[in-house]
């Protein structure tokens, strides 16, 4: 997309200056919340999320991982399986000699503990580096201070395109492009169980991010993406109904 | 000999004779007995399994609860009648049950007004006990059970773990099973089979089934499902009482217009409503039957604005009312103060409407069975007529109705399908069976096979689902352990796990899925209607589409909330959609197969047009605008296979593909598969398969009865029979489960098998979770449990799929057939307009798409088709 800032095809996730892998809200521990609702899940999402990680960095050796936030899903105390999953991920990275920070998420409460058991560094409420700022997308830009290119998660952004048959197909997506003059990257989540808003069919006024809430995001760049298999760049929001 | 035919008929003096005094002097005010009664009530008297198959008014209920009040009255009079639970009588329909108890109540007040001056005589009591019963009237049930519990399907589950009341039943020694036809086709029946077998065990073996039935084919079958085997793999004895055809029944065809191919649809529904004016005004009393609730509402407005009758006498009669309006309705038809009803399914069954002289089926009623129950709603008693006028609104709907009469009058009626080996509805009674008591696997597996629905139930099917109800297919480490069962794969043993299970279990019991439905307003928040999640998914902004009649744009959605604009006088861009359409039946839809060719034969053998007419009026006894109507559609179709020089006919033998390119440069392979919907829903997604693997493409499917539509976009070669030739029996089924994964169906039903599995909750801690929460959730668990081995609901998500909604089995046999020769597959030259008989399929949105399995492949697709769509519209668009 840019010189420093490139999407790791065919993963939801940007590397950065060859050498960080950028991805956003894992939402290990969402089959909890499922199951304290009465839902039984009865296999574990973490080892995908994980997975979508562990992947590029191995295939593009790369030595530092920042996660742009909601590491976890309970906005509480974090459940046994967040703890788990959570130090499954550090410590497979760990192994790889690879470095993580995370940008903290609004999900992201109490892991602190965790965190610096394994000297991660929790960074809130954004980073810059270089020109760039990277933050979970929560807090309104008003009360930051970014620089004019930022980097954020939180949506969930998907696109649903409908075919020649009539019928509509979802995919996650990440929207890059201007916004208010300054330039914005919307990460989608990592998670397969997050799905999110359809950027494309909803009013802005119903988008969750302050990023994007009733923002004109029409000359936004969709890259739709299927984890694993493939990224798709479309034409600007504006050109696509 | 295990099932038997009942042939002895019995005389009113010999039944006199061995009923009690006061209830033979009682009965003895009714002069005569009706057929069932005749065959039926002494058999049951000496304990016998019986199924009884009757139509609607010949006092088959009578027959029975006269036979087992008898006993009861002999118990009482003998001081042996103690507080408990002797009969239970299960029904689909709470109004049903209440209506039988009524009618229980008032022969027990006359009987027992004498025989209460006596002490020690107890009164014979009724209860009915539903979902609606309440907390105050379940504590006196306990304290003075009814010695006759009237229930439904669902109750009796929770009754069978409820610790007290479960005591009371083991006296039960009758399970009479009404509407059974309508019962065992369903999950519903399923789950209900199993209580049986539970209660079956309560009891100690000491229960007598007897089960009541309306026309149904095949009987044997029914009276298997009813007993059920025993142990040694035989089946339970059973009498069946065959009395189906003994009221005469005179069903005509009647056609608004001379010509239903070119006669305008306003002026075609205008003349409709005329004919059904001059029949309710002919008759006492009519039922009027629409294949939708929708339908029921307009015909209903229609029919006051031509003001056919006095607005208090005319009323529609649906699922979506209130209880309180559908009583009043139905209390005014019983006394006969109705002049006309429209209903969609809700008075098809059940209770005694009395005075309805004649029914009106708008549209076609899609089976014989169905027409016959529906028509046997008129004539009350059994020597009066029923009668019943068929009104077709549309080219196929005529010829399957005429077919359908003509049938009827054969004698002919089309084979139920009774569901088998539902893994979702086993869990249910593994858990309410848990409750109970620890079991040995065995023992409870042996229990299990008892079953007509389970019979076939292989060991290590079972196995597994213990193993998913314990939490077996866990992986996820620290997460709080699942389990609504313990299970010690060891000692081969399970029981109840946690004290929540019983709660668990009776707040989600049952079969029935919830359907989303989505609010409709406009943007200023008018109420314009409810539509299906289903459909919102497949509308985006700037869709035209009708509801209610009238066209509106959908702007967006929110949540459960569609926002629409009015967008009068435009056209719809998507069709409308309907989900719960009334599938035409095998039979049936082979039997219109077969008028196809006589037809056709006639039609090539230059028989005279009055010739073939006449014929026509004698097979389907349809009025002479009908046969018209058949005629000319006919010829229609003769008249373009001349023109495109093709030799052969439809007919049950000979499945015509058509290739049709449209306007839009799709190919539309169009094949004319007389088999009914069940059976095209199977072999479209077979086809459509195999043609996405080649051509690469996604692949929409359009089913209807009468065949299947599959489009393809854009112009590919493709040899459509070298791919019909692909697929073999041995293939199919495989296929068909590989065709319809990632579909929207799948998810959709997956929802339900998950429900009903309880791996979602409907109920659980005290709140309810909504359904789009459910919908939700499980498409994320879909994607989950696809990487399980051999999991259990995804496994019943694919069987409920291709075996219940689907006909995989008959597909199969079809297949077979075109491998053998006996059917042929007729492939047509592509050519740019469609036949004649293919207009109806193509009027139908589209059921469903056959996705690509290349993701990056489909990726690259849908931009070529955003470009596309972006030049369309006359930007100028610079690819970057």
């Amino acid at each position: 997309m840019t010189k420093r800032l490139k999407i790791v095809e065919p993963w939801p996730a940007l590397i950065l200056d060859e050498s960080i892998l950028v991805v956003s809200d894992l939402h290990f521990g969402i089959e909890e919340e499922l199951e304290a609702e009465g839902i039984h899940v009865p296999s574990s999402l973490a080892p995908k999320i994980i997975n979508f990680i562990i992947k590029p960095v191995k295939e593009l050796s790369l030595n530092e991982v920042l996660i742009l936030g909601d590491v976890k899903h309970e906005f509480g105390y974090p459940s046994p399986s967040e703890w788990i999953s959570t130090k499954k991920l550090i410590s497979s990275l760990k192994e790889l000699n690879v470095k993580l920070r995370v940008v903290r998420g609004n999900h992201d409460n109490y892991i602190i503990t965790i965190f610096k058991e394994f000297n991660v560094e929790l960074i809130q409420p954004y980073t810059i580096i270089g020109d760039m700022t990277f933050t979970h997308g929560h807090i309104p830009e008003e009360e930051l201070n970014t620089t004019n290119f930022i980097i954020v998660g939180h949506e969930h952004p998907s696109i649903a395109i409908r075919d020649k048959l009539g019928h509509i197909h979802r995919f996650k997506c990440l929207l890059y492009g201007k916004v208010d003059k300054k330039t914005l990257i919307v990460l989608p989540s990592l998670s397969p169980a997050a799905y999110g808003t359809d950027i494309n069919l909803n009013p802005s006024s119903t988008f969750l991010s302050p990023f994007l809430r009733n923002k004109n995001i029409s000359e936004m760049t969709p890259y739709a993406i299927e984890p694993g298999k493939g990224v798709q760049k479309f034409p600007k929001l504006k050109y696509i109904i | 000999m295990v099932l038997e035919y009942a042939q002895k008929r019995y005389t009113m003096d010999e039944v006199v004779r061995v009923l009690e005094p006061e209830l033979g002097k009682w009965f003895s005010k009714f002069k005569k007995l009706t057929p069932p009664q005749e065959y039926s009530i002494i058999p049951i008297m000496l304990g016998k399994n019986t199924l009884i198959a009757a139509p609607t008014g010949s006092g088959k209920t009578f027959a029975v609860f006269l036979s087992i009040i008898n006993e009861l009255l002999k118990m009482s009079k003998n001081g042996q009648l103690e507080d408990k639970v002797y009969c239970v009588y299960v029904s689909p329909l709470k109004a049903l049950d209440y209506d039988i108890e009524k009618n229980l109540n008032q022969p027990l007040n006359e009987i027992f007004q004498d025989e209460g001056a006596k002490e020690k005589v107890t009164r014979i009591r009724v209860g009915v006990r539903t979902g609606d019963t309440t907390q105050n009237e379940r504590t006196r049930m306990l304290k003075k059970p009814p010695h006759i519990l009237v229930t439904t399907p669902e109750s009796i589950a929770i009754l069978l773990v409820a610790p007290k009341f479960r005591e009371k039943m083991k006296s039960v020694k009758w399970v009479i099973v009404d509407e059974i036809h309508e019962i065992c086709s369903s999950k519903r029946g399923v789950h209900l089979s199993l209580s049986l077998e539970r209660l079956h065990y309560l009891t100690s073996g000491n229960i007598v089934r007897i089960g009541l039935s309306a026309t149904i084919h095949p009987i044997e079958e029914v009276a298997k499902y009813l007993v059920g085997y025993n142990d040694d793999g035989t089946e339970r004895d059973c009498l069946i009482v065959d009395t189906r055809f003994v009221k005469p029944i005179e069903l005509k065809v009647i056609c608004p217009v001379n010509d239903l191919v070119h006669t305008p649809a306003e002026e075609t529904t205008l003349r409709m409503y005329k004919l059904i004016k001059n029949i309710v005004k002919r008759h006492k009393t009519t039922l009027i039957f629409t294949n939708t609730r929708s339908g029921t509402e307009r015909v209903v407005f229609q029919l006051s604005k031509l003001k056919v009758v006095d607005g208090d006498e005319l009323a529609a009669h649906h699922g979506s009312l209130s209880r309180e309006i559908r009583h009043d309705i139905e209390d005014r038809l019983k006394h006969g103060l109705m002049k006309a009803v429209v209903t969609s399914t809700s008075l098809e069954l059940g209770i005694d409407v009395g005075s309805i002289e004649a029914v009106v089926q708008i549209g076609s009623p899609k089976s014989v069975s169905k027409c016959l129950q529906r028509v046997g709603r008129s004539g009350h008693s059994l020597e009066k007529l029923s009668k019943g006028y068929l009104i077709p609104l549309e080219r196929d709907d005529l010829v399957e109705d005429a077919v359908i009469v003509s049938e009827a009058k054969k004698g002919a009626l089309d084979r139920v399908h009774i569901p088998k080996n539902c893994l979702d509805v086993l869990a249910q009674h593994i858990v309410g069976m848990a409750i109970e008591q620890k079991w040995d696997v065995e023992e409870a597996y042996k229990l299990i096979k008892r079953s007509y629905n389970y019979h076939y139930l292989k060991l290590d099917v079972f196995e597994n689902v213990l193993k998913y109800l314990s939490g077996g297919y866990q992986q996820l480490e620290g997460h709080r352990v699942y389990g609504k069962i313990w299970y010690d794969t060891n000692e081969r043993k399970f029981g109840r796990r946690g004290a929540l299970v019983r709660v668990i279990y009776s707040t989600n019991i049952g079969t029935i899925p919830e359907n989303v439905h989505v609010k409709v307003l406009t943007l200023n928040n008018r109420w314009v209607g409810m539509i299906e999640e289903e459909f919102l998914e497949r509308l985006i902004p700037g869709d035209i589409f009708l509801l209610g009649g009238r066209p509106y744009e959908f702007k967006y959605a929110k949540g459960l909330t569609a926002y629409v604009s009015p967008a009068e006088g435009e056209k719809p861009t998507v069709p409308t959609w309907f989900s719960e359409m009334l599938p035409l039946s095998f039979d049936t839809a082979e039997a219109i197969g077969r008028f196809r060719e006589k037809v056709f034969k006639m039609i090539r053998e230059k028989v005279p047009k009055k010739e073939i007419i006449k014929f026509i009026k004698r097979e389907t006894s349809s009025d002479p605008k009908a046969c018209e109507s058949i005629y000319s559609y006919f010829m229609a179709q003769e008249e373009f296979l001349k023109h495109i020089n093709v030799e052969d006919r439809h007919s049950d033998k000979n499945i015509i593909v058509e290739n049709y390119i449209d306007q839009n440069n799709r190919q539309n392979f169009i094949f004319h598969a007389m088999f009914g919907r069940r059976v095209n829903e199977a072999l479209s997604r077979i086809y459509a398969y195999v043609i996405m693997k080649h051509a690469r493409r996604n692949v929409s499917v359009t089913v209807t009865d009468s065949g299947f539509v599959l489009t393809v976009p854009g112009y590919i070669p493709l040899d459509i029979k070298k791919i019909i030739e692909m697929v073999s029996k041995e293939n199919a089924r495989t296929l068909l489960i590989e065709a319809i994964k990632n579909t929207e169906l799948v998810r959709r039903r997956f929802r339900h098998c998950a429900t009903r599995s309880l791996m979602v909750l409907r109920n659980y801690k005290g709140h309810e979770i909504t359904v789009n929460r459910q919908q939700v959730s499980s498409q994320t668990l879909m994607t989950l449990v696809e990487e399980l081995k051999d999991f259990p609901v995804l496994n019943e998500t694919y069987r409920e799929i291709v075996e219940d909604l689907m006909d995989v089995e008959n597909a199969t046999k079809v297949i077979e057939e075109a491998e053998k020769g006996v059917r042929k597959f007729i492939v047509l030259k592509p050519y740019d307009l469609p036949s004649p008989f293919s207009h109806d399929m193509l009027l139908t949105g589209y059921s469903d798409i056959v996705l690509m399995e290349d993701k990056k492949a489909l990726l690259r697709d849908l931009y070529d088709e955003v470009i596309s769509r972006i030049r369309a519209s006359g930007i100028t668009f610079k690819e970057t």
